[in-house]
C-alpha cells in the first residue's frame, strides 16, 4: 500500500516536471521556429489574424502561401481566431501586441477607428491603389473622414428558393429583374399558395391550422427587416446618418407588413418556430421553408445542396414596396496602427492591396461564400464568366444577383453610422416585441424605442 | 420488512426514470453525431439516422491537427491538476484547521475575488503576464493552479476539513505528531471524495476551456483541443454534423475519466466511534 | 505577521513551563498555518488583488484600452445610475435569475446526490449518467433544448398538454423566460450533485441506523442525521451557487439573445458588452465592481445567518 503510494508520488512528480519543461521548451521552440519560418532573415514579418469555418481557413492559407511565395522579402503569418475575437484583439490592444493586419468586427469599428488604433485608409482608397472598390463597401463614418477598410467581400440580399414547390404549387418563380420584382402585395399572395399546413390547406382556408404548417411560404424576414425598410423608402437612420427615421409613417408601415407576414398571412415562422426551422440548405430541401431571404453566403451551402442533393435551387430578387432596394454585408480588412506597420508600410501595403484582389480569393468566391469588392467584376463579362463560371451559381444569377448589387444596393448602416452599435442596443429588444406580436409596430416605434433613443441620445438626431 | 421492498422499489424507480431523461442529450448527440446537417434538423425529429456517417469522425481528424492539440491540452492538463490539488488541499486544511493571525481576512479576501466578474480584471491580468514575457506560452494557463487553484475549490476543501471532528488531530497532537503529519497521514485520506471533485472539475474545466488558450497563444500550433475543434465553426453557415462529432470525441475521454473515477467514492468514513 | 521571525527552535530557558509549551504550540500552529495557506495567500497577492486594483482604478477613468484615458472620479457611477437604459432591468433580471436558480439547482442537486449515492447494481454506470448532462457541450444541448422549448410541438408542451395545463411560450415569452432559463440549469446541475455526493460520503451510517431503530421514517433520517451533518457542504453550495448565478449568462445567452425584449439581458452581459464591443473599459470597470458590492452583501449575509444552521462536524 505505502510503496504503490510513494510510487504514484514519485511518477506524479515526474510527470509534473516533465509536463512542465515541455510546456517551457515547447514555448521556446515554437518561438523560434517563428522566425524561422520566413526562410529568410530579412524578410518583414507580418501578422494577419482572422475567422471563418475550414473552407475559409483553407483558402485563406493557400492565399498567405500564395503571397509568402511571390513576395520573398514578406513573410506573412495567418492565425484563426475562432470564438472570441475582438475579446482577443481589445487584450491584445491593451499591451500593444495587436497583430498587423486582420478581419474585425465591423460593429465595434468605430471606437478603434476613432482612437486611432485602426489606421485610416484614406489615402490608399483616394489615390485608387487598392482598386476600384464598390462605394457602397467602404466603412466610413463621417463625410471626408477617416476609412477604416472595405468589405473583402461583398454581400447583397436575395430571395433563395427550391423551384420543384413553386412547380408543385403552380405558381411563377420570383422575377430576377429588379425592375419586375413583385409588389408587397403579390408577394404576399405568392407565399400564402407556398404555405401549407399538416392537412394540405392554405392560409386564406377555412380550417388552416397556423399552429401546425408544414411549409412556410417564406423565412427570414425579421433578419433582413432593414432591406424592407429601405424598400418603402423608411429605414433606421437617414442616408447621411443624420437623422433618424425609424418614426416616419413609412418604416412603421414596413416594419407592421413584416408582422403581418406572421401573425395576419401566416406565411412565416414565428420568432418561437424559427428555433426549429434549419439550415437555409436543408429548410429548402426538407421543404419547410419555399423562400429564403438570405444574405449571398448561403449560396456556399445551397451550391453544395443542389450540386450534391439535387436541390432545384432558384434566385430572386426581392419583392418591393416602393422601389426595388437590397442591401449589403461585409467583413472589414483593417490596419493595426502599431510599429510593425508603420515601419513596414509598403509592405503592409502590398499585402493588403494582395488580399483585397478578387483575384486572390477566387476559391472563397466560387465556392458561394464571397462575391468580389471590385466594380469590374460587375460588368466585365470575362470576369464575370471566371467567378460565376460553377456548377453552384445558377444561370440567372447574372440578373437576379450580379445587375441587382450593382444598381439596386442602398448602402448598409453598418458601413456609415457610428452609433450603429448603440442605437441596436435599444431597437432590437424593441423589435422583439413586434416579431413577437405583443404590440403593434406603431406602439413599439413611437412608445417603446422612441422615447428610449431620445434618452440615449438627446438632440443629436431628430 | 415489505414497507422496505416498496421503499426500494420506488426509489428504483425513481433512479431508472432519472437516468433516462439524463441519458437523452448524450443520445441526441451521439446520434446527430452520426447523422448529416439535413437530417438533424428533419421536421419531426428523427430517432436515428438513415445511414450512420461514420465518416463524420474520419472528417474532423482531417481537419484538425488533433494529435498535436491532444498534446499541447495535455501539457497544460497535467501540472494543472497536480497544482490545483496538491494546493487546494494544504490550503483548504490551513484555513479549516489551523489558527492564525488574519487567518480570517485572507479566506474573506479569497472568497470576495470571486465576485467580481473577470470581464475587468482580464486586461490587467493579460498585462501581468505580458509584462513577464509570458504570452504564447503555456505557462499563464498553467501556474496560477500552483497557488490554490482558486477560491472555489479552496472554500471546497476548507469546508470538507472543517467537518472532519477535530479528535482526530488532537489525539494526534499529543501523540507528538507535527501539524505536517497530521495533515499527510491522518486527514487527507478522509477528504478523498472532495478531492475526486476537484480533480474532475479542473480536467473538466481544463478540458472544455478555450477562451484562455484563445487569449494568451498567438500560435495555432500551441492551439488546445476546445480552440482547435473551434475551427470547425464556420462564420455563416455552421457544419452542425461535424460539431456534433467534435463534440462528441470532446465527451468522451470525460465520460470515461468520470466513470472510472466516480468509484473512488468511498462510502462511510468511518467516524462515527468518535463523532457519536 | 513576519514568520521568520518566531524562534521555531525549543527555547526552555524562560518562563515556566506550562507558559512555554503553550507559546510553542501556538507559534508552530501559526507557522504551519501561514506554511499551509501560503500558495493561496501568494495566489491572492499576485495574481488577484493586483487586477483588481487594477480595475477599481479603471473604474474612476475613461480608459477605452486604446488611446488616452484620464480620471473622471464618480462620473461613470453617477452615468450608471442616472443615465444607463438598462441598468435596473438588468439588475432586477439578474436577481430573479440568481436567487430562483441557485435554490432549485440546490433542491435538484441534492435530489440527483442522493440518487446517486443509493446502492444498486450497476451504481457506477447510474453515477455516470446523471453526470451526463453536464459532460456534453453546450454546443449540441442547446439545439436539443430549443427543440424542447418549442411551444407549438416541443415536448414539454405536450407534457402539459397531457395532463391537461395551459401550454407556455417558455423562452420566446418575457413572464416565462426566466424559470425557463432556471429549468435549464437544474437540468445541469450534475456538479453541484457531485459536491454533494461526496459530502454524503460523510453521514455517520450509525446515526442513520439508530433512528431506524427508534422507528423514524426516511424524513427523519434527512431531516435529522443527512441534513446537519452535510450542511457544510449546503452552505459552501449556496454561496458558490449564488456568485455563480450572479453571474452567469453565457448559457442563457446562447439560447435567447438576451431577449425576448431585453427579458433575460444578465448584468454581465451588460457588462461584456460595454467592455468588449464599446471598448469602455472604465465604464465596464464601475459596472463591474457595483455587482461585486452587491453578491458580496448577499453573501456576507448569509456568512452571519450560517452560524445558526452550519454544524461543523470538527466544531468551530
Amino acid at each position: 500500500m505505502t510503496k504503490s503510494k510513494s510510487y504514484l508520488a514519485i511518477s506524479l512528480v515526474l510527470i509534473l516536471i516533465a509536463g512542465l519543461l515541455s510546456g517551457c521548451f515547447g514555448g521556446n521552440s515554437a518561438a523560434g521556429t517563428d522566425e524561422e519560418s520566413g526562410g529568410n532573415s530579412d524578410a518583414v514579418q507580418l501578422k494577419f489574424t482572422y475567422w471563418g469555418g475550414p473552407l475559409e481557413k483553407d483558402s485563406i492559407e493557400a492565399l498567405l502561401k500564395a503571397f509568402n511565395d511571390s513576395h520573398p522579402n514578406i513573410q506573412v503569418k495567418g492565425q484563426q481566431v475562432q470564438g472570441s475575437y475582438i475579446e482577443k484583439m481589445t487584450t491584445m490592444a491593451s499591451s500593444k501586441t495587436l497583430p498587423d493586419i486582420g478581419y474585425f468586427p465591423e460593429g465595434s469599428l468605430p471606437p478603434w477607428l476613432e482612437s486611432g488604433a485602426i489606421k485610416d485608409l484614406k489615402p490608399l482608397f483616394d489615390s485608387g491603389e487598392i482598386g476600384n472598390k464598390l462605394k457602397y463597401s467602404i466603412f466610413q463614418y463621417e463625410e471626408n473622414g477617416p476609412i477604416a477598410g472595405s468589405s473583402v467581400a461583398n454581400e447583397v440580399t436575395n430571395i433563395y428558393y427550391n423551384k420543384d414547390l413553386f412547380d408543385e404549387a403552380g405558381v411563377e418563380y420570383p422575377p430576377t429583374k429588379a425592375e419586375e420584382a413583385w409588389t408587397w402585395d403579390e408577394f404576399v399572395e405568392v407565399a400564402k399558395k407556398l404555405t401549407v399546413d399538416r392537412n394540405g390547406k392554405h392560409p386564406d382556408e377555412d380550417g388552416f391550422d397556423s399552429k401546425n404548417i408544414k411549409t412556410y411560404g417564406v423565412n427570414n424576414f425579421t433578419y433582413h427587416y432593414e432591406t424592407i425598410l429601405f424598400s418603402n423608402d423608411g429605414g433606421v437612420v437617414s442616408e447621411d446618418g443624420k437623422d433618424i427615421i425609424l418614426d416616419e409613417p413609412e418604416t412603421i408601415e414596413a416594419l407592421q407588413k413584416m408582422q403581418d407576414l406572421m401573425y395576419v398571412h401566416h406565411v412565416m415562422p414565428t420568432p418561437a418556430n424559427l428555433s426549429t426551422i434549419p439550415n437555409v440548405d436543408t429548410a429548402l430541401l426538407t421543404k419547410r421553408v419555399a423562400m429564403n431571404i438570405d444574405g449571398h453566403w448561403a449560396l456556399q451551402e445551397l451550391g453544395k445542396a443542389k450540386k450534391e442533393k439535387n436541390l432545384k435551387l432558384g434566385i430572386g430578387v426581392l419583392p418591393k414596396m416602393k422601389k426595388a432596394v437590397t442591401t449589403s454585408y461585409g467583413t472589414p480588412i483593417v490596419v493595426f496602427n502599431n510599429d510593425n506597420t508603420k515601419e513596414n508600410w509598403d509592405e503592409t501595403k502590398e499585402f493588403l492591396k494582395f488580399i483585397m484582389n478578387p483575384k486572390n480569393s477566387l476559391p472563397l468566391i466560387n465556392g458561394g461564400l464571397w462575391m468580389p469588392n471590385e466594380e469590374s467584376w460587375y460588368t466585365d463579362p470575362d470576369l464575370i464568366k471566371e467567378w460565376t463560371d460553377t456548377e453552384i451559381h445558377p444561370k440567372e444569377f447574372k440578373e437576379a444577383v450580379i445587375d441587382w448589387a450593382m444598381t439596386n444596393v442602398r448602402q448598409n448602416p453598418n458601413y456609415y453610422w457610428g452609433d450603429r452599435s448603440e442605437a441596436s442596443q435599444i431597437i432590437s429588444p424593441g423589435l422583439d416585441q413586434i416579431w413577437t406580436n405583443k404590440k403593434s409596430a406603431e406602439e413599439v416605434v413611437n412608445d417603446v424605442i422612441m422615447p428610449k433613443l431620445k434618452q440615449k441620445f438627446g438632440d443629436k438626431y431628430q | 420488512m415489505k414497507l422496505k421492498t416498496v421503499n426500494r422499489s420506488i426509489s428504483l424507480f425513481v433512479l431508472i426514470v432519472g437516468a433516462i431523461i439524463s441519458l437523452i442529450p448524450f443520445v441526441w448527440l451521439i446520434r446527430s453525431s452520426l447523422m448529416t446537417t439535413t437530417e438533424i434538423f428533419e421536421f419531426p425529429p428523427k430517432l436515428l439516422p438513415e445511414e450512420f456517417q461514420w465518416s463524420n469522425y474520419v472528417e474532423i481528424f482531417s481537419i484538425i491537427d488533433f494529435l498535436l492539440y491532444f498534446k499541447n491540452t495535455l501539457i497544460i492538463l497535467i501540472p494543472v491538476l497536480i497544482g490545483t490539488i496538491l494546493t487546494c488541499c494544504m490550503c483548504g486544511y490551513g484555513f479549516a484547521r489551523l489558527k492564525f493571525p488574519g487567518r480570517d481576512m485572507w479566506f474573506g479576501l479569497i472568497l470576495a475575488t470571486m465576485m467580481l466578474p473577470g470581464a475587468v480584471t482580464l486586461i490587467p491580468t493579460f498585462l501581468m503576464w505580458s509584462e513577464l514575457e509570458a504570452i504564447n506560452t503555456f505557462w499563464p494557463l498553467i501556474i496560477p493552479a500552483f497557488f490554490g487553484g482558486g477560491g472555489f475549490f479552496i472554500f471546497l476543501m476548507r469546508q470538507f476539513f472543517m467537518n472532519i471532528p477535530r479528535e482526530l488531530d488532537e489525539s494526534a497532537l499529543i501523540d507528538g505528531a507535527s501539524h505536517f503529519q497530521i495533515f499527510t497521514k491522518i486527514l487527507l485520506p478522509l477528504v478523498k471524495a472532495p478531492m475526486l471533485v476537484v480533480g474532475f472539475f479542473t480536467f473538466m474545466g481544463v478540458w472544455n476551456d478555450f477562451f484562455g488558450p484563445l487569449i494568451f497563444l498567438n500560435d495555432e500550433a500551441k492551439y488546445t483541443l476546445a480552440l482547435g475543434l473551434l475551427q470547425l465553426k464556420g462564420s455563416y453557415a455552421a457544419d452542425w454534423h461535424l460539431m456534433m462529432a467534435a463534440a462528441a470525441v470532446m465527451t468522451l475521454p470525460a465520460i470515461v475519466i468520470f466513470f472510472i473515477g466516480q468509484r473512488y467514492f468511498i462510502e462511510g468514513i468511518s467516524l462515527t466511534g468518535i463523532k457519536g | 505577521m513576519n514568520i521568520e521571525n518566531i524562534p521555531l527552535g525549543n527555547n526552555r530557558t524562560r518562563g515556566t513551563v506550562k507558559v512555554k509549551g503553550i507559546n510553542n504550540i501556538r507559534r508552530k500552529e501559526i507557522f504551519w498555518g501561514y506554511f499551509f495557506t501560503l500558495p493561496a495567500i501568494l495566489g491572492l497577492l499576485i495574481w488577484t488583488i493586483g487586477p483588481m486594483i487594477a480595475s477599481l482604478y479603471f473604474s474612476f477613468t475613461d480608459y477605452k484600452v486604446v488611446g488616452d484615458f484620464q480620471w473622471i472620479g464618480f462620473q461613470n457611477y453617477t452615468e450608471i445610475f442616472k443615465n444607463d437604459l438598462n441598468f435596473k432591468k438588468s439588475l432586477i433580471v439578474t436577481f430573479y435569475f440568481a436567487i430562483g436558480s441557485t435554490i432549485f439547482t440546490l433542491a435538484a442537486a441534492l435530489f440527483v446526490a442522493i440518487l446517486m449515492n443509493i446502492s444498486v447494481k450497476g451504481q457506477s454506470l447510474f453515477r455516470t449518467m446523471f453526470y451526463l448532462p453536464v459532460i456534453v457541450p453546450a454546443v449540441a444541448s442547446n439545439i436539443l433544448w430549443l427543440w424542447l422549448f418549442n411551444p407549438d410541438f416541443g415536448l414539454l408542451n405536450s407534457i402539459l398538454d397531457f395532463v391537461n395545463l395551459p401550454k407556455l411560450m417558455w423562452i420566446y415569452d418575457e413572464s416565462t423566460v426566466i424559470p425557463s432559463l432556471i429549468l435549464l440549469s437544474m437540468w445541469s446541475c450534475g456538479g453541484t450533485a457531485l459536491i454533494f455526493l461526496a459530502g454524503l460520503q460523510d453521514v455517520p451510517k450509525q446515526l442513520l441506523e439508530a433512528v431506524e431503530i427508534d422507528g423514524g421514517n426516511w424524513w427523519h433520517k434527512f431531516r435529522f442525521v443527512t441534513v446537519p451533518s452535510i450542511s457544510p457542504v449546503i452552505f459552501f453550495n449556496l454561496i458558490m451557487g449564488l456568485i455563480g448565478s450572479f453571474q452567469a449568462f453565457t448559457q442563457a445567452y446562447v439560447m435567447t439573445e438576451g431577449g425576448p425584449n431585453n427579458s433575460t439581458l444578465f448584468y454581465v452581459f451588460l457588462i461584456y458588452r460595454e467592455a468588449f464591443q464599446k471598448n469602455n473599459m472604465g465604464y465596464a470597470s464601475a459596472l463591474s465592481w457595483i455587482l461585486f458590492l452587491v453578491i458580496l452583501i448577499f453573501t456576507l449575509f448569509i456568512f452571519k445567518s450560517s452560524k445558526s444552521w452550519v454544524h461543523y462536524g470538527g466544531g468551530k
